[in-house]
């Protein structure tokens, strides 16, 4: 019997959503000299996450890159790979933001910067998802980009919120 | 006399505070931990992906005041309590989205952790982000195996 051509599709997608997570493992999607600079930065909230923005958006570039490079081999996989470099460090963005957070550390300045870039990656990401809709790669990729898109719409809400709430504190404590 | 006696009274008040802030904590894991053990599975995930998460703030904090051995117990724990909410996940079908999302956050947090650790102290922190993301695969595959 003849496998339905769906069940084969969703078979290719959870080999290759297999082999993206399996090379993810047991690395860091942050080089040497990025740890080194983050940790020069570890008790500046305003440095270090001008840092993971900077980071962040390398990633995006590297994406662009494979999405655009005519020579590119294996487009949907490198895209994945991109993708995946980017969820893991806006991760860990998050996750700084919320350690200072807890720091009761004032993040108004920092926070108008990564709000202005969840904005620019937003864009970046939604350019990437429309191209993608006329691509036939696109289902190798599309779970793993709708989990990143979340992920940032999300980030905004959250940063947006933090940053009023920040800036409602200032102003009860100028008074 | 009453100034010579008000740092003690403040070092009293604020080592009260600090034991029954501590106490409120543990007595509030162990009530997760016992309320879990009796959940019915589909409440399961969300309750063992509370311990973890509780447990990895945990560890961030004895990591930050170098009781390593501390940390490295609260590191098992996330391992343990994230398998419970994988199975609890994948045997129910609820809140597996959500453990996936879950696992790859701590995971994330751990990352940052091990760097933040001499070289010596690093491995049991790769390792348990590796098994985060571990069961972080087994959740997509279970996901796409179902064709959602």
């Amino acid at each position: 019997m003849i496998p339905a051509w769906g069940t084969l599709g969703r078979l290719a997608l959870a080999i290759s959503l297999l082999a993206t997570v399996w090379a993810q493992s047991r690395r860091d999607p942050l080089n040497p000299d990025e740890q080194d600079q983050l940790r020069d930065a570890a008790q500046d909230p305003a440095e270090r996450l001008k840092l993971y923005i900077l980071f962040a958006r390398t990633r995006l570039t590297a994406l662009e890159q494979v999405r655009t490079d005519p020579k590119s081999s294996d487009r949907a996989q490198q895209t994945r790979e991109r993708l995946q470099d980017f969820l893991d460090v806006y991760d860990e963005l998050n996750d700084n933001i919320d350690t200072f957070v807890q720091r009761k550390a004032d993040l108004r300045k920092p926070l108008r910067a990564v709000i202005e870039a969840d904005t620019e990656f937003q864009a970046k990401l939604r350019a990437l998802k429309n191209s993608a809709e006329a691509s036939k790669d696109q289902a190798k990729y599309d779970f793993l980009l709708s989990n990143v898109l979340d992920a940032v719409d999300g980030g905004v809400k959250d940063h947006r919120e933090l940053l009023s709430e920040q800036e409602e504190a200032a102003k009860h404590k100028k008074k | 006399m009453i100034v010579m006696r008000l740092p003690i009274t403040i070092a009293a008040v604020l080592l009260a505070t600090s034991f029954l802030a501590f106490a409120y904590k543990t007595e509030t894991l162990q009530e997760l931990i016992a309320r879990e053990q009796s959940a019915r599975v589909e409440d399961r995930p969300t309750l063992c992906l509370e311990i973890a998460e509780r447990q990895l703030k945990s560890a961030d904090e004895l990591y930050t005041a170098g009781k390593i051995d501390d940390a490295q117990a609260a590191l098992k724990d996330i391992v343990t309590y994230s398998e419970k909410a994988h199975d609890a996940a994948i045997q129910s079908g609820k809140k597996v989205k959500n453990a996936e999302i879950s696992f790859r956050k701590m995971a994330a947090k751990l990352r940052d952790i091990k760097r933040s650790l001499n070289f010596d102290d690093q491995a049991p922190v790769q390792a348990a982000a590796d098994r985060l993301e571990s069961l972080r695969t087994d959740l997509l595959t279970h996901m796409f195996g179902k064709g959602k």
